[in-house]
């Protein structure tokens, strides 16, 4: 579905000015306008209330909704690089999710509204800032090669070794049968491992980071496994420390690690 | 008014697909307990011999139906599809955090 877009009334704003699309709120007093940067070319602009500016652009109070996903897709990436414009320029900022509209009530405008949201809001979010002073979001992917790894988890099992070798000497139903039972065992070994190598991360990571977040982990591409998928809050003393203990971790034999950031805080707020 | 247009060969290979992937599935789960029931030690050797053979003939036969019936592509789709129900599954039932996020939004 395509959105109309309606031209606003002289002075008055109408429809179109009816809502306020938020991208953030930023830690800063400063009311000044962005530019045409927003969704669709939207002119983004701060709202202030005292310290704290919630960072809009002005819009029909409806959600954005569209089954074309190339479309979705360009919203959010809209909307990301507000967020991170933002958090570039003043630093520690609240991202809020996608479509996030606030409206005017009966007797209110969409922008009281939103003042007033700042003001009732203003010790929680300021809160939420000040918890998040100095940090940045790191996106830290750790993957495998379970070729390479299962061939190391055969290797120090004399049980596997065992049933390999009688595997290869059977006749052919009594091989087959080994070879299932061998493949069996060595997945749930893997998996062990798996298991043992992501729990010793996440400790080592929590030890350097203020947070972290386990995020789903995608299926393989390349051959590579996805071992651990991990949002993590680090603050800016501490990220060497994160980057000593990935540096670590990929030059070990069959692992390999993606590092995105910084980010804004998405995860964590 | 909306008109959900069904191609012919779509259908039949999505349902042969389904098929076939159920067969696999059921396959999969009888080797399993063939393995259960070996590694248990209540199989002799001469049994053990007959149902290795005996998955094996499955295995090539239904390789055989999936080439003969050019179902491979739809059947890999039925399985991808199931692997992600199950991963959303068990991803809410271990993860009560996500879990409650999921029921926030909604």
């Amino acid at each position: 579905m395509e959105r109309s877009v309606h031209t606003s009334g002289p002075g008055t704003g109408g429809q179109e000015q009816a809502g306020r699309y938020v991208y953030c709120v930023a830690w800063t007093g400063e009311e000044v306008s962005m530019g045409d940067v927003g969704i669709e070319g939207r002119g983004v602009y701060t709202v202030v209330h005292r310290d704290l500016a919630a960072v809009v652009h002005a819009c029909p109070a409806q959600p954005y909704e569209s089954s074309d996903l190339a479309v979705v897709a360009e919203w959010v990436l809209a909307h990301s690089r507000v967020v991170e414009a933002a958090w570039r320029r003043w630093g520690t900022t609240l991202p809020l999710t996608f479509n996030t509209i606030i409206r005017g009530r009966e007797g209110t405008d969409a922008g009281e509204e939103l003042r007033a949201w700042l003001g009732a809001e203003y010790p929680a979010l300021r809160a939420r800032l000040e918890n998040l002073q100095g940090k940045a979001e790191y996106g830290v992917q750790v993957f495998w090669d379970p070729g390479l790894i299962g061939m190391d988890v055969l290797a120090s099992s004399p049980e596997l070794v065992r049933l390999e070798e009688e595997a290869g000497a059977r006749s052919r139903g009594l091989a087959y049968m080994y070879r299932q039972r061998l493949e069996r065992m060595l997945r749930d070994g893997i998996e062990a491992r798996a298991a043992k190598e992501f729990e010793d991360l996440y400790g080592r990571l929590r030890r350097c980071a203020d947070g972290v977040h386990v995020e789903r982990v995608k299926s393989a591409e390349q051959g590579l496994q996805m071992l651990a998928n991990l949002s993590c809050l680090v603050s800016g003393e501490r990220y060497p420390d994160l980057e000593a203990e990935l540096e670590r971790v990929g030059q070990r034999d069959g692992f390999s690690i993606r590092l995105a950031g910084p980010l804004p805080p998405y995860s964590f707020c | 008014m909306s008109v959900v247009n069904i191609d012919e060969g779509d259908l039949r290979n999505g349902v042969l697909g389904l098929v076939v992937a159920l067969v696999e599935i059921i396959k999969e789960a009888l080797r399993l307990q063939a393995v259960k029931r070996m590694e248990g030690g209540s199989l002799t050797e001469e049994e053990v011999e007959r149902l290795g053979e005996a998955l094996m003939d499955i295995d090539a036969a239904i390789e055989k139906i999936k080439v003969e019936l050019g179902v491979a592509e739809a059947v890999k789709s039925v399985r991808d599809g199931l692997d992600r129900v199950v991963d959303d599954l068990f991803d809410g039932v271990l993860n009560p955090g996500r879990w409650q996020e999921v029921q926030n939004v909604r």
